[in-house]
């Protein structure tokens, strides 16, 4: 099924969440840190990362960045996670650097992330 | 409105006049002395007239330091008083300060740069209120938010039976549990929604569009919805209508809020949206007329209120945040619209509402543009 990171710092929403996609099949990593995340990449290499936009130490959209800039990460599929934003109002989904991610706002509905996920993966 | 001294015409006519004689006058008799004596004319006549010269140059020297100081006090009074009237903005000891010294003009120029330091230091202040609810909005946003999407998250995981069978009881309870996240999840978006209209963030997408065309999908898709109430739903489009200057998502929404209201509160007949041109005040009208059991005199005076809500007959109902009216407003009036209703209990309701047919200024949209896009 493929290998999701899960960024989020809220640590209920990341173990409901890991949850609902280790029921579907998939491997969880969380992280509750940007940081963290960009250093594992070093030892190994996730099929998509679910990103939050407001985390404690660099905002969701700075991890992107950083990504985007090694050639090796830069493929690496992102579905941001906001709070900032409510469902409509994500629907345009978020844009960094010239390149749209879709992006889920919460609260969203299980089927919503399901879908955006295996839109990505399938 | 700004009043400048020279609005007092009689003050600057006088004050021209006396400069003709005192100066002109007086300068044309000397250079008419100087030519007669280059000309080596007899000069008799012409002592008299240079002494009449002399004393017409001193009384206007005189008469025309006296308009000067007239005019200056009359300045430096009208600066003093539009200054208190810009509202306290100079504190009495500043103001006790400025008025002492040398002469008029010092105490003008200090007058002037203190009311635009003054100024500058307000525009300061307005611009970290902005950032600061900029902060808060965001603040609110995601500490609302991520709890709710927490509880919405465990409850879809529960009743999915994602952790475990649950029987139709629990199911149920788990469900109506979901539901009323669902109407927190909405009522912080419309709260975050009017915030962000109201602090002028919420950027507008104005231009000229066809109010038929965005009008009737949103009729066709709320048509299912009232006939399955045994309701009609049914325009009056005037063929004459077309063109207005709008934001075409935002008049969907206001739209679908008075439809969804218009529906709710209507148990026998129906609904007719009808447009037409107000040539007078250069606008199309938006109406929507219900059947339904009216409003009270004292409730229309509540309605556009935020979290005034009248209780649906109907039980099953969802209820309403109490912010739809409210965000209807601020969008209408975005559009240098109206919006009101007419409406008598037992006999029906009326929402109307205007957008303009040209083109707005963007002054005229809001004077906070400056500095309110990100």
């Amino acid at each position: 099924m493929g290998t999701i990171w899960l960024v989020e710092d809220d640590r209920n929403l990341a173990n409901f969440t890991r949850i609902a996609l280790i029921k579907k099949g998939y491997e969880v990593v969380v992280f509750h840190e940007a940081l963290k995340a960009v250093e594992e990449t070093k030892n190994h290499m996730p099929d998509l990362i679910l990103m939050d936009v407001m985390l404690p130490d660099i905002s969701g959209p700075d991890a992107v960045k950083i990504f985007k800039k090694d050639p090796n990460l830069a493929g690496i599929p992102v579905i941001f996670l906001t709070a900032l934003l409510s469902r409509e109002e994500s629907e345009l989904g978020l844009t960094i650097d010239d390149i749209n991610y879709k992006t889920l706002g919460k609260p969203y509905e299980i089927k919503d992330l399901m879908q955006a996920i295996e839109n990505i993966l399938s | 409105m700004f009043v400048t001294p020279f609005e007092d015409a009689s003050i600057l006519r006088k004050f021209t006049i006396f400069f003709l004689i005192a100066s002109i006058v007086p300068m044309a008799l000397l250079y008419y002395i100087y030519v007669q004596n280059g000309s080596g004319q007899h000069i008799g006549i012409s002592s008299v007239n240079f002494t009449f010269a002399m004393v017409l140059m001193v009384l206007g020297v005189l008469v025309g330091y006296t308009s000067m100081r007239t005019l200056l006090k009359r300045v430096v009074n009208i600066s003093k008083e539009k200054t208190a009237a810009l509202g306290n903005l100079l504190s009495p000891e500043t103001i006790k300060e400025l008025n002492q010294g040398e002469n008029e003009i010092v105490i003008l120029s200090r007058s002037f740069s203190a009311v635009t330091q003054q100024l500058e230091d307000k525009l300061k202040k307005l611009k970290g209120m902005y950032e600061l609810q900029k902060e808060f909005t965001a603040t609110v946003s995601h500490e609302l938010r991520t709890p709710l999407a927490s509880i919405k998250m465990a409850l879809d995981l529960i009743a999915e039976g994602t952790v475990g069978e649950v029987n139709n009881e629990q199911k149920d309870i788990l469900l109506r549990a979901k539901q009323e996240t669902d109407r927190l999840k909405k009522l912080i978006d419309d709260i975050l929604y009017l915030s962000k209209m109201e602090a002028d963030k919420l950027q507008m997408n104005f231009k000229m569009n066809d109010i038929h065309r965005v009008i009737d999908p949103i009729v066709e898709s709320q048509k299912y919805v009232a006939q399955s109430r045994g309701l009609y739903l049914k325009t009056e489009f005037d063929p004459k209508v077309s063109q207005a200057y709008f934001d075409s998502d935002r008049v969907i929404q206001v739209m679908n809020n008075l439809l969804s209201n218009a529906i709710k509160f209507t148990k026998d007949g129906g609904i007719t949206v009808k447009t037409r041109n107000n040539f007078s005040e250069n606008c199309i009208l938006v109406s929507i007329i219900d059947t339904g059991k009216g409003i009270a005199q004292a409730d229309i005076n509540k309605l556009f209120q935020k979290f005034q809500q009248i209780k649906s007959d109907q039980k099953t109902e969802e209820e309403g945040t109490g912010l739809g009216l409210a965000i209807c407003q601020e969008i209408i009036v975005r559009h240098n619209g109206k919006i009101w209703v007419e409406s008598k209990a037992g006999e029906g309701t009326v929402f109307n509402f205007t957008l303009p047919v040209q083109e707005m200024k963007q002054t005229q949209i809001s004077s906070f543009d400056a500095y309110s896009h990100e």
